[in-house]
């Protein structure tokens, strides 16, 4: 363990000795739903104020109908916003070449085009983080491949906060199809009250470190993890937004790592720990428990099927006219 | 509409007893995403035939039934079948992780025959299902199945990945197709969870090897009353494989 420990600690970034505490604005609902028509109008071609809309809120999110079939859904507990184009998935296909300097450049001027900055605050940034693609190719029974494609291209954008980067899924995301159409937009956004209400001292990363490998330990009753277990794909100090049907009324500092597994069971691990002795909300997130139902019959036993409409003999007696 | 079944399994300690993979570690958020899955879908008026958490959740369950497991009353009984467990691939084929050996500890998609009785969409969140380089292995698993989901490298379990299972049956349900609901429900565009969508596709549409993608299953199909269902494609009539995924 001490090993990993020292692979997580010499992985840091972005460390400092003290960070500021936001408070989260917290928005009604209609300014939430006003601001997603505004920002899905725009993915439909249509003047911001001018888009036509239908809103259907439910309990937990708000489902936003528009011309085009354009649609977008706007999450009440964090006001993030995901709207698509009705696109077909294998349409307006870019092509067989990925340039990804040239899709970069491309998904940052939709990104602009769209005008995602509009939400950065004083003292905020959003900055071009990574380029996904979706691609696609195809073969035949006797393994002659068709030529790959590639058919969209995803900007993620990450937003910082006071040179903080805000960790969780992409503060912001563009997702470009062929002819620079735009297939779908998101983002992830809760506004702070721009004074912090508090500043604090954070806590030693050899500190954090520890507290995540006891996170990770508890994955593994009776044994430990090793050097070998994992590489580090991010040890970082930043703040995180949660989970987008999620509430959360501070940002306030966490050490994130990123735990990329090698062996036979793969799985990656995303771990969370304060930043600071404050706690000021909590980052666990409580984990469910499934349902329970009836006991799963023995194998060999025919599992009771639900009474459909089989068996119809149309030329039963009724009941009541048996002799 | 559809039926469905979940499974999930959250911890391993009796496979990690085998000795067969010692270091089996049990997951987290499981039953989130599972439940968001359920959740989402019977609102929508699917209907759940199962769920079994871990070591409720066989080997032969996805095994098929005429090579000797029992996926015709289970896995192959639903139009969706969902499991979420530890994955890996050999020489092309998933193979899965039980906590209890009925009749495996290790299920291999070498067995799998699904949608001769009724399975259209086999989802799968655990690591590294499809080698992206011979997604070809599957050939047989589609036995009028229409798409399988899974991941071409590891997935990840964490506080920003436990609400995919609401995201992917949020997607099935709002009118995205199979392919994008998968693709875009797991991604959240800051970890790389590999996700893949495999899919049956007819001669009609392989076009000497350029396809013709938008007749494509890959293209048009849609969970039950969400839009359109592409037709079964039986055995004899299945022509070629599509897959999409992404890549960062």
């Amino acid at each position: 363990m001490a090993a990993l420990l020292d692979k997580l600690v010499a992985k840091v970034c972005d460390h400092r000795d003290s960070v500021p505490v936001f408070r989260i604005q917290q928005r009604s609902l209609d300014e939430m739903e006003g601001f997603a028509i505004r920002l899905a109008g725009s993915l439909a071609g249509e003047d911001a104020g001018d888009a036509k809309s239908h809103v259907a809120r439910g309990q937990s999110r708000s489902n936003i109908l528009l011309a085009e079939g354009v649609r977008a859904s706007v999450f009440h507990a964090s006001g993030a916003i995901v709207a698509k184009a009705a696109l077909a998935p294998m349409e307006h296909l870019i092509g067989d070449r990925s340039d990804k300097a040239a899709l970069t450049q491309s998904v940052v001027a939709a990104a602009k085009r769209l005008g995602l900055d509009r939400v950065v605050g004083a003292g905020e940034q959003l900055l071009f983080e990574r380029l996904w693609q979706i691609k696609a190719a195809g073969m035949d029974g006797s393994g002659v491949r068709s030529p790959e494609v590639v058919c969209r291209a995803v900007g993620a954008f990450r937003r910082y906060l006071h040179d903080l980067p805000v960790w969780g899924r992409a503060s912001a995301f563009v997702e470009l199809a062929g002819e620079n159409r735009i297939g779908a937009v998101g983002l992830d956004w809760r506004p702070i009250v721009a004074e912090p209400f508090d500043r604090v001292k954070v806590i030693a990363p050899e500190q954090a470190a520890r507290a995540v490998l006891g996170d990770l330990n508890g994955r593994l009753p009776g044994g430990s993890f090793g050097e070998e277990d994992f590489d580090v794909g991010l040890f970082s100090l930043g703040y995180l937004s949660m989970p987008k049907r999620h509430e959360q009324s501070v940002f306030a500092p966490v050490y994130v790592a990123q735990l990329e597994r090698r062996g036979w069971s793969s799985t990656n691990y995303i771990i969370i720990v304060g930043g600071s002795e404050t706690a000021y909300e909590s980052y666990c997130r409580k984990t469910s428990s499934p349902p329970r139902d009836a006991a799963k019959p023995k194998p060999g036993d025919k599992p009771a099927k639900p009474q459909g409409g089989h068996g119809w003999d149309p030329m039963a007696k009724p009941k009541l006219c048996h002799d | 509409m559809a039926s469905f079944g979940i499974e999930g399994i959250r911890y391993f300690p009796n496979l990690r007893a085998t000795g067969l993979v010692t270091k089996a570690e049990d997951l987290t958020y499981v039953f989130n995403i599972c439940n968001g899955l359920d959740r989402e879908l019977r609102n929508a008026g699917h209907t759940r035939r199962f769920y079994w958490a871990n070591r409720d959740c066989w080997e032969i369950d996805l095994h098929s039934s005429g090579l000797g497991g029992a996926d015709d009353d289970w896995a192959d009984d639903v139009d969706l079948f969902f499991i979420l467990t530890h994955g890996n691939n050999d020489a092309g084929n998933a193979i899965l992780a039980y906590d209890i050996k009925i009749n495996e500890w290790i299920g291999n998609s070498g067995n799998w025959r699904l949608g001769n009785v009724n399975c259209e969409w086999l989802l799968i969140y655990g690591c590294k299902t499809v080698d992206l380089a011979n997604p070809l292995s599957f050939w047989d698993v589609f036995q009028r199945l229409h798409q399988l989901c899974g991941a071409w490298d590891n997935m990840w379990d964490g506080v920003t990945t436990d609400e995919v299972g609401e995201d992917v049956g949020d997607n099935l349900t709002d009118g995205d197709t199979v392919v994008t609901s998968w693709i875009d429900g797991v991604s959240d565009w800051w970890v790389d969870n590999h996700p893949i969508v495999i899919a049956a596709e007819r001669e009609s549409t392989w076009n000497g090897g350029a396809p013709l993608w938008a007749s494509t299953t890959m293209n048009r199909d849609h969970l039950w009353g969400h839009g359109t269902t592409v037709g079964d494609i039986f055995p004899a009539s299945k022509f070629w494989l599509s897959w999409r995924w992404a890549e960062g």
